[in-house]
């Protein structure tokens, strides 16, 4: 049997060497980004629908009274599909009678809460939209709201917002389908 | 999904077999006032053209409490009973099906031919296939297929809203048109409609008002015929051909706008029973002295004479009765996209570019308006003469008019009609640029 014979500097090296790499792991555990709680990647029509509902929102309560109904209706429409228009533009007129009276200015935020439908042509999404004052007629400068986008041959686009039976049934839905 | 409309179509001719209406079939259909045997409309039939109003069961709630309030369309005719046929349009015939009650769905006679049959066509046609059927399935089995549930819609026994799973078609319904495929059998019918209009959808907008019914009509002359024929509108720009923005005009012109109306009378035929008076020899009474025979076998005279009233024949009058203007009011108004341009675009390269003046009240505000009639045609006509336009770009230009209503011998025969037109006019701007 071969003798393997180290030196007193082969050993002090492999000693130097096997300390380093431990505290190297050591320190490469300690500051490397920490996995974070997985969240489900988005596809890309999720990521579009997305920005098209939040888009089309904020374009929505986007209103200065002093620009006028066209140019509103106009920034808006770029953004919706042209049915979601059609639907806006008939009842326009009114709409601004009233923030033209009370000389509106808002701007709003919107934050995306959850995806709640998901078709291959349709998407609704429940939305947190905040308003930079509240607006005629009402006190209050946040709320839920649960938007339709559609899909056209250019894309996700906001088509209107769900009405008031349309969410219910849609949560009542959402709860039935959590139960165990 | 193909399959669904295959199978209205399938229930639609089912329904057309054996009809599910509310409305139990007549003896004589009324709808036989309104086609002729080919399906055409009847000449009879008054077209009293589209009428619009904003009722409340066509708001839609927005978040924050804001409604859009929509506008319910129907394209009316009058039959020569007084029935009133109705063509909602596709927006305003589902908005009438989830509010049966309150939009007066309920109170019309049901839909030609087979009832509320067609209005289920029509529901599965626009709403099939949005339609949770799996779920309304599983919750209410008692609905064996779509068309029962749908029943139930139009009876006001379920609410329709929470039954969705898709949701698209609410605002694709507005861009059909009443000549689109589902709207063909669209037709509603209020029975006596002309009388009761102040009760049915479009309200008494154009309605030629029925005779009375406390007057007996003339033996044998044929009832009275109302033609309503369609008015002409313009608003447009005289001159210049080419307007400047009154700022870079040194003449400062500004420019003329006409807004024109002809109204073709209201054409009313009727017909006057012509008696002629007729002596005869009747019975005499009890304390008359006889003075004539009363039949060839009286040997000596047993009556009295008299007269009497005896129908001839009916003489046709034809009468144009003017349908004058009452009031007109004309606006321009410069459209969203030139704003933007203005603001934007301009605004860029032109520092302190803003909007001035972006709408006008030209009648009544620049100019009056003066109307008169003729021969049973009437007018009326406004120049707004050198509108100080001073932003370049399209301006909207709106007429909007109602008229008198018809009125025969203090009868009123038509109501007071809401016209409107549209035009537009383009003003210019020079901009100097840097040439090198």
């Amino acid at each position: 049997m071969k003798e393997i014979t180290f030196s007193k500097r082969n050993t002090i090296l492999i000693l130097l060497t096997i300390l380093l790499t431990g505290a190297g792991i050591l320190l490469i555990g300690r500051f490397a980004p920490q996995p974070v709680a997985s969240e489900p990647t988005l596809s890309p029509d999720q990521v579009a629908a997305e920005e098209a509902v939040i888009e089309g929102t904020q374009a929505f309560f986007h209103i200065r009274s002093e620009v006028g109904k066209d140019a509103w209706l106009e920034h808006f429409c770029s953004l919706s599909t042209e049915s979601g228009c059609a639907f806006i533009e008939m009842g326009a007129d009114r709409l601004w009678k009233k923030y033209t009276e009370a000389k509106t200015s808002i701007q709003a935020t919107v934050k995306v809460v959850e995806q709640v439908s998901a078709t291959a042509t349709e998407q609704v999404w429940k939305v947190n939209v905040s308003l930079s004052e509240p607006l005629p007629g009402s006190n209050k400068t946040q709320e839920e709201a649960y938007v339709l986008a559609m899909k056209t041959d250019t894309g996700w686009k906001f088509d209107r917002f769900l009405l008031e039976p349309e969410i219910q049934a849609l949560i009542e839905r959402q709860q039935k389908e959590n139960k165990p | 999904m193909k399959r669904i409309p295959q199978l209205f179509l399938f229930l639609a001719i089912l329904f057309s077999a054996f009809p599910l209406s509310p409305v139990q079939a007549q003896d004589t259909s009324p709808w036989s006032e309104v086609f002729d045997e080919n399906g055409n409309l009847r000449s009879d039939v008054i077209d009293l053209g589209v009428t619009t109003e904003t009722p409340s069961w066509m708001s839609v709630d927005l978040p924050f409490g804001q409604s859009l309030q929509l506008d319910a369309n129907y394209h009316r005719f009058q039959t020569a009973d007084g029935n009133v046929v109705l063509a909602p349009s596709a927006s305003t015939l589902f908005f009438m099906a989830m509010n049966p009650q309150e939009s007066g769905l309920a109170d019309s006679a049901g839909m030609m031919s087979n009832g509320y049959g067609s209005m289920i066509t029509f529901l599965g046609l626009v709403a099939g296939d949005s339609l949770d059927w799996n779920r309304l399935q599983s919750e209410r089995p008692q609905y064996k297929d779509p068309s029962q549930f749908w029943n139930a819609v139009l009876s006001g026994q379920e609410n329709a809203w929470t039954w969705f799973s898709g949701w698209g078609f609410i605002t694709k319904l507005l861009s059909m048109s009443f000549d689109d495929v589902a709207m063909r059998s669209a037709y509603l019918m209020y029975l006596n409609g002309a009388r009761n209009c102040a009760l049915i959808p479009g309200g008494c907008s154009g309605i030629v008002i029925p005779g009375d019914p406390e007057d007996p009509p003339p033996p044998v002359c044929p009832g009275p015929q109302v033609t309503i024929q369609q008015p002409t509108l313009t608003i447009k720009k005289l001159a210049p051909a080419n307007p400047l923005v009154v700022g870079q005009d040194p003449e400062k012109r500004g420019v003329d706008v006409q807004a024109m109306v002809t109204i073709p009378p209201v054409i009313f035929v009727w017909h006057e029973p012509i008696y002629e008076e007729e002596e005869f020899c009747r019975a005499a009474n009890a304390g008359e002295t006889p003075n004539c025979k009363t039949s060839n076998s009286s040997l000596v005279n047993d009556g009295v004479e008299d007269s009497e009233l005896v129908f001839k024949e009916c003489l046709r009058h034809v009468e144009y009765l003017p349908d004058a203007v009452a009031s007109l009011q004309a606006t321009a108004t410069l459209d969203g996209a030139s704003k933007a341009w203005i603001t934007g675009q301009l605004g860029q390269t032109h520092y302190g570019a803003s909007v001035h003046k972006e709408s006008f009240a030209l009648v009544p505000g620049f100019t009056t308006w003066s109307g008169s009639c003729s021969g049973g045609t009437c007018t009326a006509v406004a120049n707004a003469l050198k509108v100080p336009f001073a932003d370049p770009g399209n301006f909207n230009l709106k007429l909007r008019l109602t008229t008198t209503g018809t009125q025969f011998r203090g009868v009123t025969i038509t109501q007071p009609r809401n016209l409107s037109a549209d035009g537009d006019l383009q003003v210019y701007v020079t901009l100097p640029a840097l040439v090198p």
